[in-house]
């Protein structure tokens, strides 16, 4: 977040002390920067009142990577980096993003898939990742069309959704998407 | 931190199954080479202050297992209770997590211990360094690891120092950006985004490598080939015997060749 306001720059002396706590010192900066960004994108703005209305908890926590994880049915951990000039508003943001649609999709018909080793469930879970997938992609490309960054383009990329992203971008349907990232998934 | 991070999920699978037979392929042509460049006589500088090892490093270094062991019922569950939450959340619970503990070659007393939510998908993990007492999240900056060098002490050696640094940029993040020492500096075109079982194999050899212990400083300097912040550079690492690690870029690399 090295771009953005100057108090999510270097946490110095914070960093220093080092901290008893899995709360990441600059929690409450980091989440409203996110929100900031996701409230000037339209599919953020609907995650942030889907977030409001079902009351969920988003609990920042420092980590050696941006990354997110959903605990139960309403609560969110965003891992952010204690040195957060190293980090991209970007990327966290879309990181709250596709947590809060983690919670979401039990409310739009997309169960939570179970971890056991069940053809319903295999189909669930890859279900739930294509969807996912797809919010990254339509948040990535909202967050492009925002502020013309590549980065977080470059990011999905790495990820290896390269065709995934073109296709959404050229607005192709929703099972043609599915065949791409499932072939994607699948292939050797 | 966050062991496998759920954007790993989200990577497509073909990247991660090229990577795997991308690197084995690497990895043979560089044990090739290795075989090659050990039998060419190596002159070192060996003398009364330092001491240099270069390869084969199977004389030099220590290899340790890398086993985890899995705790027990009761130790786990009193693990959950010194570090089960976060405000209002409970992380983990004893039904639906598991603990278990890794042995380090620089630490007599602190082990670093796993414990991992199975019931959140993807699993969700956090590491610590601790000696069963006091756990130290292991929060992506050296703070709990230069607490525990302070505290606990830290036998650094020759023949471990390369495992400390393994371990120390695994779990360090620094305001440069990532730094993962590469087997070879062909490994940088390969390496993946996130591949947290390469990153954690403290055991991983450098090639080419120089470790050398200067008495006078007290320091032990390593050069190897890294990934700078996505770039392949050859770095001098310095460590000293209390365990700071000070990271020194040299020159660029491009596939094994210095520019």
């Amino acid at each position: 977040m090295n771009d953005m306001l100057k108090e999510f720059g270097d946490l110095g002396a914070q960093m220093a002390a080092g901290s008893n706590t899995y709360t990441h010192p600059q929690a409450q900066i980091v989440l409203e920067e996110c929100e900031s960004l996701l409230s000037q994108i339209p599919e953020g703005q609907r995650l942030l009142a889907f977030s409001k209305n079902q009351q969920i908890k988003v609990h920042v926590i420092s980590g050696k990577i941006p990354d997110f994880t959903v605990v139960g049915d309403d609560t969110v951990l965003l891992l952010c980096p204690l040195n957060t000039k190293a980090v991209d508003l970007e990327e966290m943001a879309c990181n709250l993003g596709m947590a809060i649609r983690n919670v979401e999709q039990p409310h739009v018909g997309i169960p939570k898939p179970l971890m056991n080793n069940t053809p319903e469930q295999a189909h669930a879970l890859r279900r739930h990742f294509l969807d996912i997938t797809l919010e990254m992609c339509r948040i990535v490309s909202e967050i492009y069309d925002l502020n013309n960054k590549t980065k977080i383009v470059d990011l999905l990329e790495k990820l290896g959704h390269r065709e995934l992203y073109e296709a959404y971008r050229s607005g192709k349907s929703e099972q043609e998407m599915a065949d791409i990232y499932y072939k994607s998934v699948n292939a050797v | 931190m966050n062991k496998t991070p759920y954007i790993c999920y989200l990577q497509a699978s073909e990247k991660r199954k090229r990577y795997k037979r991308t690197i084995m392929n690497a990895l043979f042509k560089t044990y090739k080479k290795h075989v090659q460049s050990s039998s060419q006589a190596n002159a070192g500088a060996d003398g009364l202050q330092t001491k240099i090892f270069r390869f084969p490093f199977e004389k030099a270094v220590i290899f340790f297992g890398m086993t985890w062991h899995r705790l027990d019922r009761e130790k786990t569950v009193t693990m959950i209770n010194r570090v089960k939450s976060v405000g209002e959340s409970v992380l983990f619970s004893p039904h639906t997590s598991e603990a278990k503990c890794l042995r380090l070659p620089f630490y007599e007393s602190f082990l670093l211990y796993r414990l991992t939510n199975y019931s959140s998908l993807p699993t969700f993990s956090m590491d610590f360094l601790s000696d069963g007492e006091s756990f130290y999240y292991m929060d992506g900056s050296d703070t709990p690891i230069m607490r525990i060098n302070q505290q606990a002490g830290i036998n650094l050696t020759t023949e471990n120092v390369l495992a400390y640094l393994n371990f120390y940029y695994c779990f360090v993040r620094l305001p440069e950006g990532e730094i993962i020492i590469l087997k070879s500096p062909e490994e940088a075109a390969i390496i993946d985004l996130y591949d947290d079982e390469r990153r954690e194999d403290f055991n991983a050899i450098p090639t080419p490598c120089s470790i050398e212990e200067t008495k006078e400083t007290n320091l032990i300097n390593v050069t190897v080939p890294v990934l700078y912040d996505g770039s392949p550079m050859e770095a001098l690492i310095s460590v000293t015997k209390e365990g700071i690690v000070t990271t020194q870029p040299k020159r660029m690399l491009t596939m094994g060749r210095a520019q």
